[in-house]
């Protein structure tokens, strides 16, 4: 595969939506002809969206009381100016 | 919103520990996500994004009221994340059976699903391969794609959070992909 890392840089330029219009059909170009660059993009573009699908997780209750009551007592000069 | 945290922001300054709350309120779930995604452990997740938040109200004096707040306060969660990441013993693996337990592993200990709404989209056995793959990369890598593709954040606002060139931001998310990409082909 003599192709690979120049494809791979450009297919990693696609992912980060940083390829000109002329890059991004350049890759399409050679995906068309080269069987193993396709797999392989694919094969990343799968693991962008294995991640993605990582559901969303939520701070567990009493989060926000939690670190209220941590918090360190107010400065003197604070409650002076008041 | 960010008219909104702006003003908020100002009362903290001022010594309003009240309006600290709101920032809490807002910005918890995100903070805690970062947390447990670094580290995927709920209580340490818990313990680091509550630092997290402390750190940020201690140190509310620097914080520039022109930068954005998400920014700055998601760099004490990573930096205090990875801080944690490297004070825990190398030789951890989830996988590995819990010393005086009969084939309990680390992962019968990660209930994560508690955390999911009722309609269960991924399994949880998904689920835990999701985790279970981002803790495989290298830390510096981790932190990198947690933030794109978690978080879903500009590679520039990612370089302005872990304070590095976006260039090596790239780099390092090219190399969490392949890294990626290279285990789900043998999975």
């Amino acid at each position: 595969m003599k192709c690979e890392k120049e494809a791979v840089l450009l297919m990693h330029k696609v992912l980060d939506q940083e390829a000109t219009a002329t890059e991004k059909l350049q890759l399409n170009y050679h995906l068309k002809s080269c069987a193993d660059c396709r797999d392989y993009f694919e094969e990343l573009r799968e693991a962008e969206s294995f991640l993605q699908s990582a559901p969303e997780v939520r701070a567990p209750n009493g989060f926000t009381s939690k670190v209220m009551a941590q918090l360190p007592a107010e400065k003197k000069t604070v409650r002076f100016k008041r | 919103m960010d008219a909104i945290v702006k003003r908020i922001i100002k009362q903290v300054k001022k010594g309003d520990h009240n309006a600290f709350g709101e920032i809490v309120e807002l910005y918890k779930d995100k903070v805690y996500h970062i947390s447990y995604r670094m580290l995927g452990n709920k209580q340490e997740a818990e313990d680091v994004a509550q630092e997290a938040f402390i750190r940020a109200f201690t140190n509310i004096d620097r914080f520039e009221i022109n930068r954005k707040f998400s920014t700055w306060l998601y760099r004490i969660a990573t930096n205090l994340a990875i801080d944690r990441l490297r004070k825990k013993r190398p030789d951890y693996y989830l996988d590995a059976e819990i010393a005086g337990t009969e084939g309990l592993t680390m992962y019968s200990q990660l209930a994560a699903n508690e955390e999911l709404p009722d309609e269960k989209v991924v399994s949880i056995e998904t689920q835990q391969g999701i985790q279970q793959e981002i803790l495989n990369l290298p830390p510096k890598y981790r932190s990198a794609i947690i933030l794109k593709y978690i978080q879903e954040l500009s590679l520039k606002e990612i370089s302005e959070i872990l304070e590095l060139p976006v260039a090596t931001v790239k780099t390092r998310i090219h190399r969490g992909r392949e890294a990626l990409r290279k285990r789900l082909r043998n999975g």
